[in-house]
């Protein structure tokens, strides 16, 4: 059994004693056995002395419980590690990151606490999944809906704490941290607030709007390691009546600048409000998203990679032209009733065709809700068809990637995402795909798919992720070039002015210290401040997003 | 178009309050249906039919067993043992992840084994 950094065994026994008296004893797990189950499946550590022990965990049923272990981990010194439904896989599972760690498993508190089907508004605790939010909706025919990210066993409250991104509206929406509205947290020291209106006894308006009176502070919780979250509020919006999907093929490579230029406009000026999804078919990429059939040989013939250079664009297109496939394509979606979006997509198609001389649309997709089920199983069923995940209907689609299949051998032991925010401008995607493309092989990184044909992904409106994934070995070796491979990819995309939105744990100290050099690092300065203010004994999370305890501080990351 | 207005589903009350029940309501069903509610919300969502939405699970045991009469989808197995179902659900294997106690309590693990693990495989 491990011990806590710093701790004796006699004040750990005395503090697990403690958890039991709070919690039960049948929530405290210290066998090994147990323990291990919330080691990070996909860890780049496994099977080196790096990957982090789990010292014990503990699982209360309640926020008075969760300020009882707060304030018995302070005094005897315990770091802990909160987690509500600990499927944060691709970024590090319900792994702690200091080895030792308790971990403070809210899976348990897993109630709906209010649910405002006029104002469209809830407030949950941790432990609540999307899957228990979608059957709560459905189960008590409540007319809501809810933005999902693509994992739906995952829970509101980690993913907003990631600032994680979901698939359905622009607005009030894919950005989960735009929908927090008012939270509930114990903080490092044991003191427990409510924000925002909440922070009235009896207040009528805590999940209606965000800012009460005073400083704002929601955001510092995020991304952070201040307080453990008990309960959060969310926007969420009327169920869905309608759904239009509409493909653009532009015919020249220097079409991109224009195209990108005409979605911002439609996405900020709110005439189109679902998700954008780019690439190119004339690179061979994005069929996934397009229905358009994968490069035939010929096609592949104009594609190679020669001097790792972008192949020579005159002869592509003009075989492109030939054979009209488009030299770039996307896809629009709205979320409305049909009424409105036929209206909306007649404007886009005139916009275009205006705009972009030579482009041509792809078939339309309409859906009416309630959906069937026998419309439902036609979901995600080829390229091109809608997908679950963009209706808010939860599944797990993407954890396909990478497995073994049919022509494919070998499987992956886990995803370690790399995911920069590129400026939404045609030229600096183009430039991105140059910077990477150099990278790769610099770095010896393999290439995911067909790697001009891919665009960044747009979960937000005015910037793209553009996302790299290493698949994780057993083998130590392998996990720990692609750490290196990481950080320097991490290093020449921050030269280019490109930061990650968010990042696996184990690399969270150094990436924060690469990217958030302006001024000699003065952001993390304050980020240490606020620690010290509210967690002054380091106890939450120690070294999540690079802020560690005072006392660790120049052991970790020599500050 | 919307099925009912607001105000019929919601004549007086604006905010609801209701209490998660899933788990208590679980424990008193016999094991087999209780495992093949496990199944469902643990497992299934993988190992269901192939539908490009499912999370790979299926997929990958077909390519697994290609060229064997092993059928791709666990619930149709006859040949799963009870240490296999333990093992996988709480180390997890490849890009399939494990399970914690507080998800999957070691009840409800027996009651999962006793659903897709034939009598004559234990
Ligand atoms: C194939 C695949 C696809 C994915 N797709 C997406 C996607 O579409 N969108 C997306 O955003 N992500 C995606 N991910 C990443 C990730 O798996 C999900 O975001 C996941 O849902 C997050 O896990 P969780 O909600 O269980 O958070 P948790 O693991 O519970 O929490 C995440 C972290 O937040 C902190 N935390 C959590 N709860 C608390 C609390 N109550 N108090 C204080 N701190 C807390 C902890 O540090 C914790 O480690 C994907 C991953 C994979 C492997
Ligand atoms: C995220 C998707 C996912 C979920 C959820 C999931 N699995 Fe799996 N499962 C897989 C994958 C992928 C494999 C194949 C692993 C490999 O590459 O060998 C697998 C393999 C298995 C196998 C091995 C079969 C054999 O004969 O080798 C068993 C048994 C199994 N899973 C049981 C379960 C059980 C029980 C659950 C629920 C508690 C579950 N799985 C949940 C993805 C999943």
């Amino acid at each position: 059994m491990a011990i806590p950094p710093g701790v004796t065994e006699q004040d750990f026994a005395s503090a697990l004693q403690e958890f039991s008296n709070i919690v039960g004893e049948e929530w405290v797990f210290t066998d090994d056995q147990d323990t291990a189950l919330y080691k990070d499946v996909y860890s780049i550590y496994q099977n080196s002395d790096l990957e982090p022990e789990v010292s014990a965990a503990v699982a209360p049923d309640s926020a008075e419980q969760v300020q009882a272990i707060v304030r018995v981990a302070n005094r005897y010194m315990v770091p802990l590690y909160p987690i509500s439904t600990g499927k944060n896989l691709g970024y590090g599972g319900s792994s702690p990151i200091l080895s030792g760690s308790v971990v403070l498993d809210l899976k348990r508190m897993n109630r709906i606490l209010n649910v405002d089907t006029r104002n469209h508004t809830m407030l949950v605790e941790p432990g609540v999944s999307f899957y228990d939010v979608f059957d709560h909706f459905r189960e008590n025919k409540l007319p809501l809906t809810m933005d999902i990210p693509d994992p739906a066993w995952g829970s509101p409250i980690g993913h907003a704490l990631e600032r994680g991104f979901a698939h359905t509206y622009s607005e009030n929406g894919r950005d989960r941290w735009d929908t927090v509205c008012g939270m509930e947290v114990v903080l490092g020291n044991g003191e427990i607030v409510r924000t925002g209106p909440g922070a009235c006894e009896g207040s009528q308006t805590w999940q209606d709007q965000k800012w009460g009176i005073g400083p704002y502070v929601d955001g510092i919780f995020s991304q952070s390691n201040f307080g453990v979250i008990t309960k959060m509020g969310f926007w969420i919006r009327p169920a869905h009546e309608g759904y239009r999907s509409l493909v653009v093929f532009v015919p020249n490579y220097e079409d991109l600048v224009k195209m990108v230029d005409l979605d911002s406009y439609l996405q900020n000026a709110g005439i189109v409000n679902g998700m954008t999804a780019m690439g190119s078919p004339m690179f061979g990429g994005a069929f996934r998203f397009f229905a358009v059939p994968p490069p035939t040989p010929e096609h592949r013939r104009f594609l190679q990679v020669v001097d790792n250079r972008r192949p020579d664009i005159a002869p592509l297109q003009q075989y492109c032209a030939e054979n009209r496939i488009g030299a770039w394509a996307l896809e629009l979606k709205w979320h409305l009733p049909n009424q409105i979006s036929a209206a909306a997509a007649e404007y886009t198609r005139d916009l275009f065709t205006r705009e972009i001389p030579g482009c041509w649309f792809g078939d339309e997709h309409v859906l009416e809700f309630p959906l069937d089920d026998d419309v439902i199983s036609t979901l995600n069923e080829r390229p091109g068809a809608p997908e679950r995940v963009n209706l808010g209907i939860p599944s797990l689609s993407r954890f396909g990637m990478g497995v073994r299949a049919t022509g494919q051998p070998s499987t992956s032991q886990g995803h370690f995402w790399f995911a920069p925010m590129v400026p939404k401008k045609g030229e600096e995607m183009l430039r991105y795909q140059e910077v990477m493309q150099q990278a790769h092989v610099e770095l010896g990184v393999p290439f995911m798919g067909s790697f001009y044909g891919n665009l960044p992904m747009y979960w937000t409106k005015r910037v793209g992720v553009g996302l790299a994934n290493w698949a994780v070995s057993t083998d130590p070796e392998v996990n720990r070039r692609t750490r290196e491979q990481y950080l320097a990819m991490t290093q020449i995309c921050a030269e280019n002015g490109w930061t990650e939105y968010r990042a696996p744990a184990p690399v969270h100290t150094e990436i924060m210290s690469i990217i958030n050099n302006w001024n000699d690092g003065s952001l993390l300065k304050l980020h240490e401040a606020l620690k010290d203010a509210v967690d002054p004994n380091g106890i939450l999370s120690a070294g999540r997003y690079g802020i560690w305890p005072k006392h660790m501080r120049e052991e970790m990351r020599g500050a | 178009m919307r099925r009912q207005p607001l105000s019929v589903l919601w004549p007086v009350a604006s905010v609801l309050l209701i209490a998660m029940t899933a788990p208590a309501a679980m424990a008193q069903d016999t094991p087999p249906a209780l495992g093949k509610q496990v199944f469902d919300e643990w497992c299934g969502i993988c190992h269901g039919p192939p539908n490009g939405a499912s999370g790979g699970g299926t997929e990958t045991l077909a390519a697994l067993f290609q060229g064997t009469d092993i059928p791709a989808q666990l619930e149709d197995r006859t040949d799963l043992t009870a240490e296999l179902v333990r093992t996988l659900t709480r180390q997890g294997r490849n890009t399939m992840p494990n399970f914690r106690k507080t998800e999957i309590s070691d009840s409800e693990l027996e009651a999962l084994v006793a659903y897709l693990v034939a009598d004559d495989a234990e």
